[in-house]
C-alpha cells in the first residue's frame, strides 16, 4: 500500500562522464499532480530514468511509493507508468494489439479499447503505428502509460506534438483520472501554462538540484513578481512613456508588439490598465491586450535567476 | 509459479510480434530449413559413395579408398556444409542486429523495460528465440537427410555434427550479442559481427598449419566435418582430427560462447538505458 509521499529521494547524485546530471536530488513529492520544471539540461530526465530503474545513481537512494529503486525495480514498474519524451513504438503494430500486448505484460484485464477512448485514438485502434501522426504518438503513450491501474504516472513532456484541442484534452484527462482513480501524476514540460493548470506541487530543478519546491500556490505567491504582458502598435514609444511613470519598476520590450511590465507589489492591475490608456490616447497608441504574465514562469524566472 | 508462466507467455508472445514480426521470420525460417537439408544431403551424398560400412581397417581397403580420393579437392567435397556454415554465421550478426542492436538505438529498449520486465529477461528471450530461429533449422537440417539417406550406421557422425552446428551458433550468436551490447549500434554490430565471424571462418579454414583444437574453437563446425571426412575417407578416426582433438574443439568453443556471453549479461545488467 502506498503511502501518502509518493517519491522521495535523499541526495541523488548522477555523472555522465564529465557532465553532473544531478547533483544532490533530495525532494518529496506528494500524492496528486507533480510538475518538474526545469530549463533543457536541468536533470529532470535523468531523474525519471532514475526512479524507473533505467540508470543508476552514482550515490543517493530514491523510493517509489516507500520501495527503494535498488531493490524494488520491478515491483515498482508495476504500479508505474511511464511516458517518455520523444515516445516510439513498434510501426508495424496497430494500436490496439500493441496495447493488448502491454496489458498482458501486466496481467491486466483492462481492454485496450478503453484507454483508447480515453485519449481519443478509438478510430484509429486497427491502424499500424507507423501512420499515426506525432499527436497519435503522444496520446499512444498516454493511453499505455494507464494500462494496469498503475498508483503513479511519470509524464516527460506529454503535450509536446500536439495542438492547442489535444493539449487541452490530454490536461483535462490528467486531472479527471486524478480525480476519480487518485493515481497520481509526475509531469515533467517545458510548458509552464500547462503544468500551472493542472499541477498541485512543484519543484524547480536547475543545475542537478532543487531550488524550490512546494504546494503550487505557496511557490508562485513566494516568487512571483507583479508583471504584465502588453500587447500594443508601438511598443517602443509606450515603454519609453512608461519608463517615467512611478509605480513602474521595469519595462522590457518582448517581441515586435508586445512589452514586459513589472509593476510596485502595492500597484493593481487597474493602475496598470488606467495609466497605459493615459498614454496610449495622448500619443496615438493602439492597445491589444494587458494580461498578468503566467505567474509559474515569473516566479521559475525570478528563482533560476537569483540562482545565477 | 503460475504467474511467472503466464507472465513469461506473455513476454513470448510480446516478442515474437514485436521483434519477429511476420513474415520476415517464417521467409527466413523456410529458408535456413531448406538450405539446411539441401546442405547436409548433398554432404552425405557426395562423400557417402566413400562411407565404409563397417570398420574395415584392412590396408587394401584403406589403400583403395586413399586411391580413389587422390582426385578429390577435400574442400570442395565438404563445400554444401561450407556454405551452410557461411550463411549462418552470416545471419546470425544480422539477426542480433536488428533485434537486439536496433531497439538500444531507437530507445525501444529503453521503452520495453520501462514495463515490468527484467533487462536479463527480455535479452534471454531474444537470444533464446534467436538461436531456436537458427540451431532449428540446421538440427532438421542434419536430421532429415539422415533418413532421407536411410540412416545407415553412421548415426554417431550425424550426432557429432548436430552437436557442432549448435555449439558454432551459439559461439556466433554470443560474440554477435556482446558486440552488440558493447556497440549499441545495429551496423557496428552487423559489420562487427560479421567481419569477426569471416575472420574465425577465415582462420580456421586457410591457416593450415595451425592446431586442430583452434581451429575447433574458431569454427566447430569445420572441426566436426573434417573429422566426418576423416571418417569417410578410411573409417577410422585417424584421417587430420583426433576424436580427442574434436572433443576439445567442441568444448572450447562452448566455453569461450559460454564466457562471452556472461560478460554480455553482465555488461546489461549494470548499463545506463
Amino acid at each position: 500500500m502506498c503511502s501518502e509521499i509518493m517519491v522521495s529521494t535523499h541526495e541523488l547524485v548522477k555523472h555522465f562522464n564529465d557532465v553532473t546530471a544531478l547533483n544532490g536530488v533530495t525532494m518529496e513529492i506528494p500524492e496528486g499532480i507533480f510538475g518538474l520544471i526545469g530549463p533543457n539540461g536541468a536533470g529532470k530526465t535523468t531523474l525519471f530514468r532514475i526512479l524507473i530503474g533505467l540508470i543508476s545513481p552514482d550515490s543517493g537512494e530514491a523510493y517509489v511509493c516507500g520501495q527503494s529503486i535498488h531493490d524494488h525495480s520491478l515491483e515498482i514498474r508495476r504500479i508505474m507508468g511511464v511516458l517518455h519524451e520523444r515516445p516510439i513504438y513498434p510501426k508495424h503494430l496497430s494500436a490496439r494489439t500493441y496495447l493488448q500486448h502491454i496489458s498482458d505484460l501486466y496481467d491486466s484485464s483492462g481492454d485496450p479499447e478503453e484507454y483508447l477512448a480515453l485519449v481519443g485514438l478509438s478510430e484509429a485502434a486497427d491502424r499500424k503505428v507507423k501512420t499515426f501522426s506525432a499527436g497519435m504518438i503522444q496520446r499512444l503513450g498516454l493511453a499505455q502509460a494507464l494500462i494496469g491501474h498503475p498508483r503513479l504516472i511519470l509524464l516527460d513532456e506529454p503535450t509536446s506534438n500536439l495542438d492547442v484541442l489535444g493539449r487541452e484534452a490530454i490536461l483535462n484527462l490528467i486531472v479527471e483520472l486524478h480525480q476519480k482513480s487518485g493515481t497520481s501524476f509526475l509531469i515533467a514540460s517545458h510548458v509552464l501554462s500547462d503544468l500551472e493548470k493542472v499541477c498541485t506541487s512543484v519543484a524547480f530543478l536547475n543545475k542537478g538540484r532543487i531550488v524550490k519546491q512546494g504546494d503550487i500556490l505557496d511557490v508562485v505567491w513566494a516568487e512571483v513578481p507583479n508583471e504584465y504582458i502588453i500587447v500594443v502598435s508601438n511598443p517602443t514609444l509606450l515603454q519609453r512613456d512608461l519608463k517615467n511613470e512611478e509605480c513602474i519598476n521595469n519595462v522590457q520590450i518582448s517581441g515586435s508588439r508586445s512589452l514586459v511590465v513589472e509593476i510596485g507589489s502595492e500597484f493593481t492591475e487597474q493602475d496598470l490598465t488606467e495609466i497605459v490608456s493615459a498614454i496610449s490616447d495622448r500619443d496615438d497608441i493602439r492597445v491589444y491586450s494587458i494580461e498578468r504574465r503566467s505567474s509559474l514562469e515569473g516566479a521559475f524566472r525570478r528563482v533560476v535567476d537569483n540562482e545565477e | 509459479m503460475r504467474n511467472k508462466f503466464k507472465h513469461l507467455k506473455a513476454l513470448f508472445k510480446f516478442e515474437l510480434d514485436v521483434s519477429f514480426p511476420f513474415p520476415r521470420i517464417e521467409l527466413l525460417l523456410i529458408f535456413l530449413i531448406s538450405l539446411a537439408i539441401v546442405g547436409v544431403y548433398s554432404q552425405f551424398r557426395l562423400v557417402g559413395i566413400y562411407l565404409v560400412p563397417e570398420l574395415d581397417i584392412s590396408q587394401d581397403s584403406i589403400t583403395e579408398v586413399l586411391h580413389k580420393l587422390e582426385d578429390i579437392d577435400i574442400f570442395h567435397i565438404s563445400a554444401p556444409l561450407n556454405a551452410l556454415t557461411l550463411v549462418l554465421y552470416g545471419i546470425i550478426p544480422l539477426m542480433v542486429s536488428f533485434q537486439i542492436a536496433h531497439d538500444f538505438e531507437s530507445n525501444l529498449f529503453r521503452r520495453y523495460i520501462s514495463y515490468p520486465i527484467g533487462r536479463i529477461e527480455i535479452i534471454l528471450i531474444r537470444i533464446f528465440i534467436i538461436w531456436a530461429l537458427t540451431c532449428g533449422p540446421s538440427t532438421l537440417g542434419i536430421i532429415i537427410p539422415y533418413f532421407l539417406l536411410g540412416g545407415g550406421n553412421n548415426f554417431i557422425v550425424f550426432i557429432i555434427l548436430l552437436v557442432a552446428f549448435n555449439i558454432s551458433v551459439i559461439f556466433v550468436i554470443s560474440v554477435s550479442v556482446l558486440i552488440a551490447i558493447i556497440t549499441r549500434k545495429s551496423s557496428y554490430t552487423a559489420l562487427g559481427g560479421l567481419s569477426l565471424t569471416s575472420l574465425f571462418l577465415f582462420v580456421s579454414y586457410f591457416i593450415t598449419y595451425q592446431p586442430a583444437i583452434l581451429r575447433g574453437i574458431l569454427n566447430p563446425v569445420y572441426l566436426s566435418t573434417a573429422f566426418f571426412q576423416g571418417y569417410a575417407y578410411i573409417g577410422v578416426f585417424v584421417y587430420e582430427i583426433l576424436p580427442m582433438d574434436l572433443l576439445y574443439g567442441l568444448l572450447g568453443s562452448l566455453l569461450l560462447g559460454i564466457c562471452m556471453f556472461l560478460v554480455s549479461l553482465v555488461f546489461v545488467w549494470r548499463m545506463d538505458v
